[in-house]
């Protein structure tokens, strides 16, 4: 029983989450606040929680509207000039442009510098954002009562 | 001819016009309509006032307030029509001027000026509307709060809602001007007219109807047709250049190449099936311009851009026609932006082989109201998916092997019908959609990633009607949404309805819950609203219905225990589908009162379902014979493994020659000289105790040599050792093979004769005979000759229980000389028989040795000794106290010894008489006679006796009560025969006698466990069980719709599943228990070790056997299910059956290892069997609600919680099925969703590993005790 118990624990502490990008499985993956199965690297997007879990979405709006109801340890972005290529979502710039079609309309993508970011918003007529900026954007904006308060 | 009238009052009509014209100019700048917003955050609300050349009040906060919902900004709104407003109303005014100015003017010109007028407040309010609609209905779905504001339409006039505000709405004093101005035209027009008389017969309206006929007829006239041909010098492009707006190009069959683009209205028509080849560049066809058609092609080889769209068709304007056109290797079929009232109808699509990331949508709307998609086949490909579009009809397609079969995102009031999607990872998925309607769809196997059937994300004033949804993963799935789902079937999936997420009240009405493995799930009964059940068939209800009337007297209640444990841990989901989660439910329909609040309660549950919806396409029935005759494979491969293994064939194996005088006698002098058993300072010990010391001693070729000695003075230990079966120190050898490194070869040589033979009491004489002489490679005529020689073949069919003592000691006799060996030894072999059988056995040994072999035996017979022993070894407590001859041992012995007489009671006396008349000292003893001090005239009594006529009944030479003071005899006495002599080594002989091959030797004992599990009841009637179950759940999954043609092995898998979780272990469990210790029970592991076998083979084949077994009962259970679910037309997918059918095969070894390990490791078979019930109990239940417990306590993360559970085997053989069939494991939650993060795509291999290594791991072990300290004590 006690061996039983320390594997127990032995288990418990190899189970630790590791730093590590996510692996995402595209057209079986299904994104995690709209269920919708991912399927375009370039937008897909993962956080990994304070419990470890990991969990996957095909578009920006989704990560950033289901994140604000958990506890993200990281966010992970794909980098839109080289989709295989994770970054640092908290460190990634964001270009939006009316002429992206995203696969949940966040018209939206992530690069890994402000100079990248920056070329990109010319080309698509688009803006750039930083991570905070960009959360802001997708997240529902307290009503003017509400921040008097 | 008309003619006119003076009339009155002109000057009053011309004011009235006057004024009303002055009156629409004012409007200009006054106010038309005003809405009013309630926002708490602006205590006096907010105000949007609306003129003809825009709007005011409060538009920038508006606007702000909108941006979060997504609605533009007001100042886009009615851009024209702001523009022409002031143009327009003036032109109005001036109209009405010019009426009231030429009152003679022809009365349907006044009319016609002021038509207008009168059309003003309704233009305007209609507009409005439109604009009201455009915004409330189009919200920016990238907008921060979209999400979370369902589209809608602000209120034209009185109150409303726009997002969380209330609104109202009223037109304005502007408004109110125009009519007014309308009203005073009308007066003044009507006026006038009264006074004239009208001659004009003929309606207007008929006049401009007969105008539009002559102008319809002249410009079809106008129209031209073109014809291209494949070899016309002009391209089609060209064609299509050279085309008017109007006109239709006839396109004769034949490969037309490049990327064509129709920017003017066009019809083009495929004669022959013409080809419009894209070359893999761009999209093959771009209808740019309105009211185009595209009718009767093939369409193919688009590029394969995905971020360009590449398209087979590609319509960007309005009220085009795409019909009858195959597309093949196209990136994305029809590709719809900006193309309202499309319609799509009768097409082929099938898309480029692509992975399923790099592929396009086979039908995609962009913008595109109105637009209907009708009778297209659509396989392969992503999805058919709609954007922003409203107004849909999507019917009567059918599309196989998608992504998504329909998906519409932001697109209200559409209608779905008549589809048939199957085999899609997704049916239907309605996301942030409103006013669909859902209606008599077939929706079937959607089993992919995702796996719903019908899936609803944020839809709401849904109408789910008459569909049929079979054999998904999910039947429909609701993460928040508000519909009535009505008279549809769920029928035979994973989970009939999930519901993830409700705020909205979603109704749930006479439809039919079928058969589907899990009827309802919710993940948090708490987060769903306002649901309610009623008049649902639930096919797992259990009430009844008394009075007749189809409800049924008692409400349904879905009540699931292991629900709302998983709402504790999600994670804790890995566990679905065990018995333990069944167990759990189970026990709250047993125990009411623990039961937890029931998840769905339907108070008039139907009892009957009814006739199914008929299929559409009836499930395919790909070689139904084949599928039988792999059934039928299987099955036969059952009986095989059934048959024993290694069962005799009569002439096939005749190693051995029978023949007399023994082959393996010694009969040369060199050999004879040679010592065929050496013992040098043998020692062994049972813990403190040492059975035998330091012993040394020799026996010579054609020497019959006794061991004597009282009880434990270690006669049986020595032999025990002489054969290999005890370890000991020191050193042995046999025909000069060492006892210790060369075990089987000794066994080979000697024959054992135990002192009681422990034989398998259900096996007749010859079986026995025949199995023991197949296991010493000796032919069954050979074991039968024996018997015949030694007068048991009269017995040969009894069963060896039904022996006597001295039959089952003759037997066991056969048993040893079945290989004809040169060396016997027996140990005791007469202290269990009667005086008779003891004198016949005392000839038997006699003929041995007269046939040249070498015997040792032990016994405290003295008579034995005094009949065959040519030495004898005296021990006493282990150690060697003499070695004498024979005739010494008997002239010392008959000095201390007595000979006991039995003779009839009443001659007792007389026989005293004659005897110390004699000389003799005799006595009488406990109705006996003993003689003591006998000396060497042991027979004399006796014939004494018999010639005075008295009967001895029997007789026994006797030890003295005390044993004689070994010491005080002196040592030249005592070791008469030195075994000096022990370095004549014997060689090994030349003909060793054959060595039965291992392959064989497992295969027979195999056999052995066969038979012995075929007579085992309990086992068999616990296979039965297994496939009579099998049977019935199958025979259950086939009936009611099942019989109807919708059947799938989505229900059987699963209750195969549940069934092999829980007896396919006890069977395993059972099995290797009883193998090794139930042979020690009845100690015929003994008699199996005494044979030329080494314990590995032993283990070996037993193993063999069982495994054979088990797998021959889950190939009867899974090939007889097979036959009746082939018998019955249904559909059987093999590849997911036959995984599971090894996957249960190997889980059953996995089990049988435990269970060997088990009975190697204890000595008795009701201990072992004890240890594998509790064990069955811990693997199928206990650790399982360890785990729950463990998980709900610790908040155990899905990862930790996922290894936990790789610990038992039983689990892993449940995620490996589930992963074999499904081809993931996200039916289990995070923790599945964890286990194909880390294991990949080798999911299954590794799955399946680890069972292997719960086959090979505890069978390793189970060899390693059991060569080591299991069988060789």
């Amino acid at each position: 029983m006690r061996a039983y118990l320390l594997l127990i624990l032995v288990l418990i502490a190899g189970c630790q989450p590791a730093d590590r990008p996510p692996t995402i499985r595209y057209g079986e993956d299904a994104c995690a606040n709209c269920r919708m199965i991912i399927n375009e690297p370039p937008y897909a997007c993962a956080v990994e929680t304070e419990q470890g879990e990991l969990r996957k979405y095909d578009d920006l709006n989704c990560m950033v509207l289901d994140s604000a109801r958990i506890q993200p340890r990281r966010y992970w972005v794909h980098d839109f000039e080289k989709p295989d290529r994770w970054l640092d979502g908290t460190r990634a710039f964001y270009v939006r442009a009316d002429n992206l079609q995203t696969p949940m309309g966040s018209r939206t993508i992530a690069l890994a510098t402000r100079d990248q970011a920056a070329r990109k918003a010319r080309d698509l007529n688009g803006r750039v954002f930083t991570f905070e900026q960009i959360r802001q954007e997708f997240l529902p904006k307290k009503q003017p009562s509400e921040s008097r308060r | 001819m008309r003619t006119t009238v003076h009339c009155s009052g002109e000057v009053r009509n011309k004011v009235m016009l006057g004024v009303a014209a002055l009156l629409v100019l004012a409007s200009i700048w006054l106010p038309y309509w005003q809405i009013h917003i309630v926002a708490p955050q602006y205590p006096k609300g907010l105000k949007v006032i609306v003129y003809v050349t825009g709007a005011g009040g409060d538009v920038r906060e508006v606007d702000g307030l909108n941006h979060y919902i997504g609605m533009r900004p007001l100042g886009e709104a009615a851009p024209f029509e702001r523009k022409i407003a002031v143009p327009g109303l003036s032109a109005i005014a001036l109209a009405l001027l010019f009426i009231m100015l030429i009152p003679r003017a022809p009365r349907w010109f006044q009319i016609l000026l002021a038509l207008p007028v009168w059309a003003v407040p309704f233009v305007f309010a209609g507009d409005l509307y439109y604009w009201l609609r455009e915004y409330g209905l189009n919200l920016d779905p990238k907008a921060p709060l979209s999400a979370m504001i369902k589209p809608f339409i602000p209120p034209l006039v009185g109150p409303g809602r726009v997002g969380q505000f209330q609104v109202i709405a009223w037109f304005h004093i502007g408004y109110f001007v125009v009519i007014a101005a309308g009203v005073l035209t009308l007066i003044a027009i009507r006026r006038r007219l009264r006074c004239e008389q009208l001659r004009q017969r003929v309606p207007v309206a008929a006049k401009a109807a007969a105008t539009l006929l002559l102008m319809a007829s002249l410009l079809h006239g106008w129209a031209h047709e073109w014809v291209v041909r494949p070899q016309s010098d002009q391209s089609l492009q060209a064609v299509i250049q050279q085309a008017r707006a109007g006109d239709t190009i006839r396109v004769i069959g034949g490969e037309y190449r490049g990327n064509f683009i129709v920017d003017k209205t066009l019809t083009l028509v495929g004669e022959r099936s013409p080809v419009l080849d894209g070359e893999r560049r761009g999209s093959v066809i771009h209808l740019k311009a309105p009211r185009c058609v595209l009718k009767g092609f093939i369409i193919r080889n688009s590029g394969t851009t995905l971020s360009a769209q590449d398209s087979g068709v590609q319509v960007s304007a309005p009220d085009c026609i795409v019909e009858g056109n195959r597309l093949e290797q196209v990136l994305f079929g029809v590709h719809l932006q900006n193309a309202h009232r499309a319609l799509i109808r009768n097409n082929t699509i099938r898309s480029h082989a692509l992975p399923i990331a790099r592929r396009g949508d086979q039908i995609r709307l962009w913008y595109s109201h109105h637009a209907r998609i009708e009778g297209n086949q659509v396989v392969g490909g992503r999805d058919l998916v709609f954007w922003y579009s409203e107004g849909l009809t999507i019917r009567n397609n059918r599309v196989r092997n998608s992504r998504y079969g329909i998906h519409f995102m932001y697109c209200n009031n559409s209608h779905v019908e008549n589809n048939l999607l199957e085999s899609n990872s997704v049916g239907i998925y309605i996301m942030y959609s409103e006013g669909v309607q859902v209606r008599g769809n077939q929706i079937l196997n959607s089993r992919g990633p995702s796996g719903m059937g019908l899936g609803i994300k944020d839809g709401y004033r849904l109408l789910i009607e008459k569909n049929l949804v079979a054999h998904n993963r999910v039947g429909l799935f609701i993460d928040n949404g508000e519909g009535l789902y009505r008279g549809n079937w769920f029928v035979r999936n994973d989970v009939g309805i999930h519901l993830v997420l409700a705020v909205k009240p979603n109704r749930f009405e006479a439809n039919r819950m079928v058969e589907n493995i899990e009827t309802v799930r919710m993940d948090r009964p708490d987060s769903v609203v306002g649901a309610g059940w009623a008049g649902n068939f639930w096919s797992d209800y259990t009430g009844y219905d008394a009075d007749g009337d189809g409800i049924g007297d008692v409400p349904y209640r879905a009540v699931k225990v292991f629900d709302q444990i998983t709402a504790q841990n999600a994670a804790l989901r890995v566990l679905a589908y065990s018995p333990s989660a069944q167990a759990l439910d189970f026990g709250a329909r047993l125990f009411p009162l623990f039961a937890p609040q029931p998840l769905v309660t339907d108070a008039r549950p139907l009892v009957r379902a009814g006739e199914p919806p008929h299929l559409m396409s009836p499930p395919s029935t790909p070689a139904r014979a084949k599928g039988l005759l792999f059934m039928a494979g299987l099955l036969a491969l059952a009986l095989l493994s059934l048959r024993a293994p290694g069962t005799p064939r009569a002439g096939k194996y005749h190693p051995i020659a029978t023949g007399k005088p023994s082959q393996m006698a010694f009969t040369s002098r060199s050999a004879q000289s040679a010592m065929v058993i050496r013992v040098e300072h043998l020692t062994r010990r049972f813990g403190r105790l040492v059975a035998v010391n330091d012993l040394s001693f020799g026996v010579r070729a054609g020497e019959t040599v006794a061991l004597w000695g009282a009880n434990g003075a270690g006669k049986t230990t020595i032999l025990r050792c002489l054969l290999g079966l005890l370890r000991f120190e020191g050193e042995a050898s046999v025909l000069g093979y060492s006892v210790k490194q060369r075990g089987t070869a000794v066994r080979q040589q000697v024959g054992y004769v135990p002192q009681l033979v422990h034989l398998h009491p259900d096996m007749s004489v010859q079986e026995t005979a025949q199995f023991y002489a197949q296991l010493r490679g000796v032919s069954a005529e050979r074991a039968d000759a024996l018997l015949q020689e030694w007068g048991l073949s009269e017995h040969a069919d009894k069963p060896v229980s039904a022996l006597s003592g001295g039959m089952k000691q003759k037997l066991a006799l056969v048993l040893a000389l079945l290989s004809d060996p040169p060396v016997l030894l027996l140990d005791e072999p007469t202290a269990h028989l009667d005086t008779a059988a003891r004198a016949e056995w005392l000839q038997l040994l006699q003929r041995l040795k007269a046939q040249g072999k070498t015997l040792l035996f032990c016994t405290h017979q003295f008579n034995e000794v005094r009949t065959l022993a040519d030495r004898v070894v005296v021990l006493e407590r282990g150690r060697k106290v003499a070695e004498l001859t024979g005739a010494q041992f008997v002239a010392l012995w008959q000095r201390h010894g007595s000979l006991r007489l039995s003779v009839p009671p009443q001659q007792v006396q007389v026989a005293i008489e004659i005897l110390r008349q004699a000389g003799y000292d005799a006595q009488a003893l406990d109705g006996a006679l003993l003689i003591r001090q006998l000396e060497a005239k042991q027979v004399e009594p006796l014939s004494r006796l018999l010639q005075a006529g008295i009967e001895v009944l029997d007789y026994e030479w006797r030890p003295p009560s005390e044993p004689p003071d070994w010491s005080q005899i002196p040592e030249s006495g005592r070791f008469a025969t030195l075994t000096s002599s022990l370095d004549d080594t014997h060689p090994n002989p030349q003909h060793k006698g054959e060595t039965t091959p291992l392959r064989r030797v497992v295969g027979l004992i195999a056999g052995k466990e066969i038979r012995d599990a075929r007579r085992n009841r309990w086992l068999v009637l616990l296979m039965g069980v297994f496939i009579l179950l099998s049977l019935l759940l199958t025979l259950f999954g086939l009936t009611g719709t099942g019989a109807g043609g919708s059947a799938g092995f989505g229900r059987t898998f699963a209750s195969l599943l549940n069934l092999s979780l829980l007896i396919v272990p006890l069977m395993g469990l059972l099995m290797g228990a009883l193998s090794i210790a139930s042979e020690r029970d009845q100690r015929t592991l003994d008699t199996l070790l005494a044979q030329p076998l080494t314990p590995a083979a032993i283990l070996a084949g037993k193993l063999l056997g069982a495994m054979l077994t088990l797998s021959a009962a889950i190939l009867i259970g899974f090939g007889s299910s097979g036959l009746l679910i082939y018998m019955a037309g249904a559909n059987l997918p093999l590849a997911p059956f036959l995984t599971q059918l090894l996957l249960t095969i190997l889980l059953g070894w996995s089990c049988l290892a435990l269970g060997t390990l088990v009975s190697v490791l204890v000595k008795r078979g009701a201990t072992a069997v004890g240890i594998a019930l509790l064990l069955w109990l811990m693997l199928v239940f206990v650790s399982d609600l360890g785990l729950i417990g463990t998980a709900i306590a610790l908040q155990l993360r899905a990862s930790t919680l996922l290894w936990l559970t790789l610990l038992n085997p039983l689990q892993v053989f449940k995620l490996a099925v589930i992963q074999g069939i499904e081809g993931n494991l996200e039916v289990l939650g995070s923790a599945g969703l964890y286990a194909r993060e880390v294991m990949g795509d080798a999911t299954l291999p590794i799955l399946s590993g680890i069972l292997l290594m719960w086959v090979a791991v505890p069978l390793l072990l189970a060899l390693l005790w059991f060569v080591r300290r299991g069988a060789i004590e």
